[in-house]
């Protein structure tokens, strides 16, 4: 089933510009595996991109430049970028129910197999390394027992879950699989944990949780270290 | 899926980068990239000065640009993507690496966790041959204030929030011009939503 929550279109436009940093990017690159209908949107960005290109007062290259370029036609490829898409062979144990680019931040490529820490009862997190050290947001792995019931939080910032197993109700609206949880800074929430199993979820903040209440400001400290 | 408006023509004298790229795809011609590269590397080049690399890095990493396209040229399908939106990823996910030194995730379309388009078809609705030259027109098009603030979005390294306080203007309304240009481009190149 296609997903039914999504990042906003704005910041699809703005992963396709190239301008989201590596966190959001992760979340929106791993929803997109899911979405098709998101897919074609940073596809239509990306038009957009190329067309800005072609249409753009060009810069001098210098003269040789050309056959420079030539001369190094037949030079072996020697550098293959991350985020090439190039299908690397999946290694043993893999959990292909986890998509790339996601897949290939956890080791062994399974999120059974990452370091998993208690911050709270039924709320296990790993956080995720990003290449980037000193980018402004954060992300993190967080499994869920059934029927858990998330502290109260507001947001100082940004925040997004992407549901990667299992699912979660909030406000009234329900998130499963493939789903992406847009946190409202204004508004308090208290996503409570499906009962049909656990959750699996990416979440990415642009700014450290706050939360309220006295045992969920206990947990501050937990949850964001 | 609406397929009506495909009816602008490349202005004359355009070269047909497509023609280009299908020869260098297919042949690895190296005439059409020397073609290629007068086009794309000046703009690329231009890109990446606009994002802030100088110009001895911004001529390299246009060089570079116009390498990794004739690397993976084998990739190129005429079916799925304009040239000028797949050099405008190799180039903004170079500049990234290169210039923000940090990683690009994308995903993957051949990995098995791919949740594919019911209708095939759907997923690649764009038709590609002339897309650019229409998206092209679309942005000419635009009311000048759209205009600017969508070009600001793709080619400064910046947060909304940093263009609005350049432009002198409340983010909301930086935001609602660039979300109008957009929805403008994405009804061009037929998206109904
Ligand atoms: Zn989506």
């Amino acid at each position: 089933m296609n997903a039914r929550h999504h990042p906003t279109d704005d910041l699809l436009l703005e992963y396709g510009a190239g301008n989201t940093n590596e966190a959001q990017s992760l979340l929106i690159a791993t929803h997109l595996a899911f979405c098709p209908r998101c897919r074609g949107i940073v596809e239509k960005a990306e038009t957009l991109g190329g067309a800005l290109i072609d249409a753009t007062p060009s810069a001098a290259m210098s003269a040789d430049a050309l056959q420079g370029v030539l001369d190094r036609l037949d030079e072996p490829d020697d550098a293959i970028a991350f985020g090439d898409a190039t299908s690397a062979p999946l290694v043993a144990g893999t959990d292909t129910s986890i998509p790339r680019p996601l897949r290939d931040y956890l080791a062994h490529g399974s999120a059974e197999s990452v370091s998993w820490r208690r911050v709270a009862p039924g709320i296990h997190r790993h956080t995720l390394a990003m290449n980037a050290g000193d980018s402004a947001s954060s992300a993190y792995l967080l499994k869920l027992a059934p029927e858990t019931v998330v502290p109260h939080h507001g947001h100082h910032g940004e925040e997004m879950t992407l549901v990667l197993e299992g699912g979660f109700t909030d406000g009234g609206k329900h998130f499963i699989r493939g789903d992406v949880e847009l946190a409202d800074p204004a508004v308090d929430h208290q996503p409570v944990i499906h009962a049909d199993g656990p959750c699996l979820a990416l979440i990415v903040t642009d700014a450290p949780l706050r939360f309220s209440g006295l045992i969920p400001r206990l947990l501050q400290p937990i949850l964001d270290r | 899926m609406s397929q009506a408006s495909r009816s602008a023509e490349p202005a004359a004298g355009t070269p047909d980068l497509v023609t280009m790229m299908v020869a260098i795809s297919e042949r690895k011609d190296r005439a059409a990239f020397s073609q290629l590269f007068e086009h794309f590397a000046p703009r690329v080049k231009a890109y990446l000065m606009r994002h802030g690399a100088n110009n001895e890095t911004a001529e390299e990493l246009a060089q570079e640009t116009l390498l990794r396209v004739w690397r993976k040229a084998h990739l190129f399908d005429p079916a799925v993507a304009a040239p000028s939106t797949w050099i405008f990823r190799i180039a903004r996910n170079l500049r990234i690496d290169r210039i923000r030194r940090e990683r690009r995730p994308e995903f993957d379309p051949e990995d098995p966790a791919l949740v594919r388009e019911a209708d095939p078809a759907a997923d690649h609705q764009i038709q590609t041959n002339q897309e650019g030259a229409r998206v092209r027109a679309a942005i000419d098009l635009l009311p000048p204030d759209q205009k600017k603030a969508i070009m600001l979005s793709f080619f400064e390294d910046k947060p909304h929030s940093e263009i609005a306080d350049e432009l002198g203007l409340p983010l909301g309304t930086v935001k609602s011009r660039i979300r109008l240009a957009f929805a403008r481009v994405r009804q061009t190149l037929g998206d109904e939503r």
